[in-house]
């Protein structure tokens, strides 16, 4: 007896590879089963093509006007921020730590190939995640390469699903990429330096985060604030 | 959701928004470009599961009022990951408050056996008639809109291109299954009311 809910699966293209063929040879033997996968095909072309409707229907003016005005008004305020910059404040200090600190991190970026930091024990973990909320970012080339098949928002979402109930050594799959998952573990927790929680998961199987990297364990740290868990480090084992 | 949108909006989340305030203003609007904007693309994508969450009310002003709650609170939500959680949410919200409003509802939107309220508006206007969509597609939403609220709002998320993932986080369910099986029994439901219309 085959699931409907796979079958309206392989209709959306949304079924696991690996139980298309199965599932298809199961149609194709069935008519029945070829009848509601024709509803779904239908169903899903239906819903697809109302919501293009939808969108290609124009917004009452009010609401237009309120878009082009708050893009506006945003767009505003950077732009007068660019105009208040003056020749004559190039040697303004500010202006002077700044290049001093682009110069340290283009400089860094020709030292480290890898924009993750080789790291192994947990101290040097929270050292990290104590920084900020956001991940570091070393180096040039490989950083670009690691997002364009690291898919973070997809991965953030999926671990906001799970993160809460994690404990230590539960094994669990989860994307990095919009086809690929991976087997990851958890290693380890803490508290960071706002007291938020914070996890650190390791990957059980070599995976490539590069696009022309090598094959590398490697752990992430994920942390809660304001009740959302997102990545903050990316650690090469 | 288009693949315009979603290929920007995968963006959204890169790392770089500790940037702004550590560099120059210009390379800051670089980065911004990447970043959640309340554009056309966003707010009609809001059009559309608004029309699923609201019943015989005009789903402009669901989408009007999320966007006046995300304007209003720009500096806490630039930088989050589903800037659209937060409008389906906030949506869902004004709807009941509508609602209570017009009915007196209490806070229990559950019926003493414990199956959900049906939610629908007393005021009664015609959805159809505020979106501007070929006949053909507005026989489809009037059935849509026919359907009970659970069906509504599930069916319109999967006619704004949201994966199941996606429709997990923004109907609130617990499991994956849940949205699975809902789906398929609505997508049903749909069919049948297709062929009887």
């Amino acid at each position: 007896m085959l699931d409907e809910i796979k079958i309206m699966q392989f209709a959306d293209g949304t079924l696991d590879p690996s139980e298309k063929e199965k599932v298809k040879k199961q149609i194709d033997n069935n008519p029945e089963y070829k009848k509601i996968l024709d509803d779904y095909i239908y169903t899903g072309e239906l819903l697809n093509n109302l919501g293009n409707e939808i969108k290609s229907a124009p917004l009452p003016e009010y609401l237009d006007n309120k878009i082009i005005q708050f893009n506006k008004s945003t767009s505003k305020i950077k732009t007068e921020s660019k105009l208040s910059f003056s020749f004559l404040n190039i040697f303004n200090i500010k202006y002077s730590a700044i290049a001093a600190a682009f110069c340290f991190v283009f400089m860094g970026g020709f030292f480290a190939n890898q924009f993750v930091m080789n790291q192994n024990t947990t101290y040097q973990v929270t050292q990290q995640a104590n920084k900020s909320y956001n991940l570091d970012f070393r180096g040039g080339s490989s950083s670009i390469n690691f997002y364009n098949s690291f898919n973070e928002k997809k991965f953030n979402e999926e671990i906001n699903l799970i993160a809460n109930k994690l404990k230590k050594n539960e094994e669990f799959e989860i994307s990095i990429s919009e086809r690929e998952k991976a087997k990851f573990q958890q290693i380890d927790s803490f508290k960071d330096k706002n007291n938020n929680e914070c996890k650190v998961i390791k990957s059980l199987k070599k995976i490539k985060i590069t696009v022309d990297g090598n094959d590398n364990l490697f752990s992430l740290t994920i942390c809660k604030n304001k009740n959302y868990w997102s990545l903050v480090a990316i650690n090469i084992l | 959701m288009d693949q315009h949108l979603r290929k920007k909006m995968s963006t959204n989340s890169l790392p770089f928004n500790n940037y702004k305030n550590n560099l120059d203003l210009s390379i800051y609007d670089i980065i911004n470009v990447m970043k959640n904007s309340l554009n056309q693309d966003f707010i009609k994508s809001l059009v559309v599961i608004a029309a699923g969450i609201s019943k015989n009310s005009d789903p402009y002003e669901l989408v009007n009022g999320a966007f006046e709650y995300i304007k209003k609170n720009w500096e806490k939500y630039e930088e989050h990951p589903n800037l659209k959680a937060i409008a389906v949410l906030k949506m869902k919200g004004l709807f009941i408050d509508e609602i209570r409003k017009n009915k007196n509802f209490d806070n229990n939107l559950v019926n003493e056996d414990g199956s959900d309220i049906e939610i629908s508006d007393s005021s009664q206007i015609d959805i159809i008639e505020k979106i501007q969509i070929s006949s053909e597609y507005s026989k489809v939403l009037k059935i849509i809109q026919s359907m009970g609220d659970k069906c509504r709002e599930i069916l319109m998320l999967a006619a704004d291109e949201m994966d199941m993932k996606e429709m997990q986080i923004k109907t609130g369910v617990n499991s994956l299954g849940t949205v699975l099986s809902r789906l398929s029994n609505c997508r049903k439901e749909l069919r049948e009311r297709m062929l009887h219309a």
